[in-house]
């Protein structure tokens, strides 16, 4: 169904593809010739934005695939074809690719504007184009070259008695094998190449495919390419023009978390789509939260339809070859759905400061110095997943965030603490346990042992930190954290020690009356301080421990501390 | 005679033919898979097996996983020259043509499957259905096979459990998608066998698989 979707994007109208055998370039040079083929100058199609010189983009007929060999386009080309420039010190292979050039033009000289350069080609005089002012950037770039006859103001390639032809030679099928489409169920001779994709990240400049058999292995029936997986001509043009186009870079169709691209689009949830993206790149605007945004606009907007899919599709590169890592195609309702529940079940004491976060700022607290470079792409396949789905969060998730806040010194952060409280209220839910679901904020109800043992742990703290007015350089939380969350009969044997010594210091007489309470309140609901904790219950200890730290920053009116690093914002 | 049997995996994956080096199943099982299972159960040359309806049971789960394959086969010309001379090397090392490729497959697939069989022109005159129906029967009861039988690859084997009749039946997944054009089967009478498609709609979890013969398989 991915390539069908494709080509369904492809056709329905709502962007403007290139038609069928033809695809945008930009093209920064034409050679301008007048109608008996005489060089009358270069033009300059780049415009310039900001720093950067951009190219102008013409429709041309479509590439052909560039392999070691020589085969050249119809009327475009980078300057190695068009002029017979030598780059690579090799005059043979030049000459081969000029008069390959030449060669790809002589169906169509029955147009003047085609004969005309096909003049212009074969007495070229490269003396007249070299006194040319953009000549050395030409020579020096071996960029894209066409054509372009004086006073037209189109290309040669874009005339209408050129196109008529090329549409026809473009119908023109020698091979006798028919097979059916695997796409559109049309008897029709396959492709043996399907047209490259390109601009995938990681994979090969030049293109790769996600349709190719390169090795004796994938084939069957000693089957010949493309006849492997019989793909119409059309198909294969629509599906692979319609990824290329999203794959465009900085467009709102893709997302790109570390060597995996996830690309969306929808043909009707147009506001969706086009706020799909702030919820999972990081914004870069401090200003404003860019998800808050987007979530208002993706929530306010009426414009699905019930038939229509949002399509949702994650490629990983493999050199030559792409790989499908995720594939959903969901109704654009259930997926709002499952965004606000997403949103819901992150929701943390610490939203209105810090707003809603984007799944790359999540999934950043689970990295070695929040670098996302340390981020696991198979994590954020699984975590994107439940995201859409609304399912239940890997197990990995978990891991990864104790592990975490365990090496950073019990670090809970509002991150962490909202990835965690996802974890486990999407985890009751799935289980049937809807009565035990975590709070956003402390909830003095909440009896399991790992969140008051988590608060307990916090209230340790805070004495701490009450009785030593002065800076610490190493608190409880930065010593005792990993072993309280995970062993913490051991520990917080020690702890009742320590707490004894400081409420001796604290100067407030009322203070020590509060702790000796609180403290007793907590230890009647735990009882006995077990020996292990679960790592279920180690999420609890977490969630507990951010609560009740949050609890303490707004009932005491002092200004709440930003836990939140600034370098996690890098 | 409709047989019915419910077969369920840990992972599956029935690989589309467009993306079979890095391979993505298809949504559910295919007609052409299905046939194998029963196959493994019982075939012979004197009979043919037509799958007639399919019930997907569990809710469509993927998972992307990444495996070892190799990207050669045994060169069949040094096979013909080895059984002329008599002597030659057959053997592929799996280690020096190891390829690291991804897959999209199923997880936790169950499908209850409904087919028939027919005879086809190799059966002789001591031949009728009713031989052959008993002894499928007989088989599945005691859980006989040929061979493992499998969800789309090898390395995926299939539970298996005939359905008597009159046996209560678990209820399909409620989901109705469109699930587009389909590999049924390969046309084996073409030389070489060529592949044949239909347009697969699950209704209500049920794909309604269309006789061979029908204009619905194209190819």
């Amino acid at each position: 169904m991915i390539l069908q979707s494709l080509c369904q994007f492809y056709r329905s109208g709502c962007i403007e593809f290139a038609p069928f055998g033809f695809e945008e370039k930009p093209v920064p040079f034409l050679i301008v010739i007048n109608d008996a083929g005489e060089f009358v100058s270069i033009e300059d199609t780049r415009q310039t934005v900001g720093k950067r010189k951009i190219s102008q983009t013409f429709q041309v007929p479509q590439a052909v695939k560039k392999t070691s060999g020589i085969s050249a386009n119809l009327l475009w080309d980078v300057a190695e074809y068009v002029l017979g420039l030598d780059f690579k010190e090799n005059p043979e292979k030049t000459h081969k690719q000029f008069s390959a050039f030449r060669t790809r033009l002589e169906p169509f000289c029955e147009d003047d504007e085609v004969q005309a350069v096909h003049c212009f080609l074969a007495g070229l005089n490269l003396l007249c184009l070299q006194k040319n002012e953009h000549w050395q950037e030409i020579v020096d770039t071996n960029c894209l070259l066409s054509f372009k006859l004086e006073g037209r103001d189109h290309l040669v390639c874009q005339s209408g008695t050129f196109l008529d032809l090329y549409r026809q030679s473009l119908e023109n099928h020698s091979e006798s094998t028919f097979l059916p489409c695997l796409v559109t169920g049309d008897i029709t001779t396959p492709v043996l190449l399907h047209p490259a994709i390109k601009k995938l990240p990681g994979a090969q400049s030049s293109g790769a495919n996600i349709v190719s058999f390169n090795l004796p292995a994938f084939t069957s029936w000693s089957k010949k390419q493309g006849h492997n997986a019989p793909t119409s001509q059309h198909a294969a043009f629509e599906y692979t023009t319609a990824l290329n186009y999203l794959l465009q870079p900085d467009n709102e169709h893709s997302i790109q978390v570390g060597n995996r691209t996830f690309l969306f689009w929808s043909e009707t949830a147009k506001s969706l789509q086009s706020v799909f993206k702030s919820f999972f790149v990081e914004s870069t605007d401090s200003e404003t939260n860019a998800v808050d945004e987007a979530y208002d606009i993706a929530f306010q907007s009426q414009d699905c339809c019930a038939e229509d899919r949002f399509n949702v599709l994650g490629l990983a590169p493999n050199n030559a070859r792409i790989s499908v890592c995720l594939w959903h195609r969901i109704r654009p309702d259930e997926l709002l759905n499952n965004l606000s529940i997403w949103f819901e079940d992150l929701a943390m004491k610490g939203l209105e400061k810090f707003g809603r976060s984007s799944l790359e700022r999540l999934l950043r607290c689970t990295c070695l110095q929040f670098k996302t470079k340390y981020l696991s792409d198979k994590l954020t396949v699984n975590v994107l997943e439940s995201m859409l789905k609304g399912s239940r969060l890997p197990h990995s998730l978990m891991v990864a965030v104790l592990n975490r806040i365990r090496a950073d010194e019990g670090k809970v952060s509002y991150t962490r603490a909202s990835l965690l409280k996802a974890f486990i209220n999407r985890k009751y839910r799935h289980e049937g346990k809807n009565n035990m679901q975590l709070t956003t904020a402390l909830d003095e109800e909440n009896n399991q042992t790992g969140y008051v043992l988590g608060r307990l742990f916090s209230v340790f703290e805070r004495l701490q930190e009450e009785a030593h007015r002065s800076n610490l350089s190493t608190t409880i939380s930065s010593r005792y954290f990993g072993g309280a969350s995970i062993r913490p009969q051991s520990v917080f044997n020690t702890l009742f020690k320590l707490h004894i010594h400081h409420l001796r210091k604290l100067q407030n007489p009322g203070r020590v009356v509060n702790f000796r309470q609180m403290i007793g309140d907590l230890m009647q609901k735990i009882g006995n301080i077990p020996s292990h904790l679960s790592s279920e219950q180690q999420c609890l200890f977490a969630v507990g421990y951010y609560h009740q730290r949050q609890a303490f920053y707004s009932s005491n009116k002092e200004p709440e501390i930003d836990d939140e690093d600034d370098h996690e914002f890098e | 005679m409709t047989f019915c049997i419910e077969v369920s995996g840990e992972f599956a994956c029935f690989t589309r033919p467009e993306m079979r080096v890095e391979r993505v199943s298809y949504d559910v099982i295919t007609p052409s898979a299905a046939r194998n299972i029963y196959q493994a159960i019982l075939w012979k040359p004197q009979m043919a097996w037509h799958i007639d309806r399919i019930e997907v049971l569990n809710p469509i789960r993927w998972m992307s996983i990444r495996r070892n394959e190799v990207g050669s086969v045994v060169s069949a010309e040094n096979v013909r020259r080895a059984m002329r001379r008599g002597q030659g090397r057959l053997q592929m090392f799996v280690e020096d043509e190891r390829q690291q490729r991804s897959s999209l497959v199923l997880r936790d697939v169950s499908y209850r499957i409904h087919a028939h069989f027919s005879l086809t022109e190799k059966a002789g005159s001591t031949d009728n259905a009713e031989k052959y129906l008993g002894m499928f029967l007989r088989r599945a009861r005691k859980g006989q096979v040929f061979k493992q039988p499998y969800l789309g690859c090898r390395e995926f084997a299939a539970d298996i459990e005939l359905i008597e009749p009159g046996h209560e039946l678990s209820s399909s997944i409620d989901e109705t998608r469109d699930l587009g054009w389909m590999f049924y089967d390969f046309d084996y009478s073409a030389n070489p066998p060529s592949p044949r498609f239909f347009n697969a709609r699950m209704e209500g979890g049920v794909i309604n698989i269309p006789m061979a013969e029908s204009d619905e398989v194209q190819g």
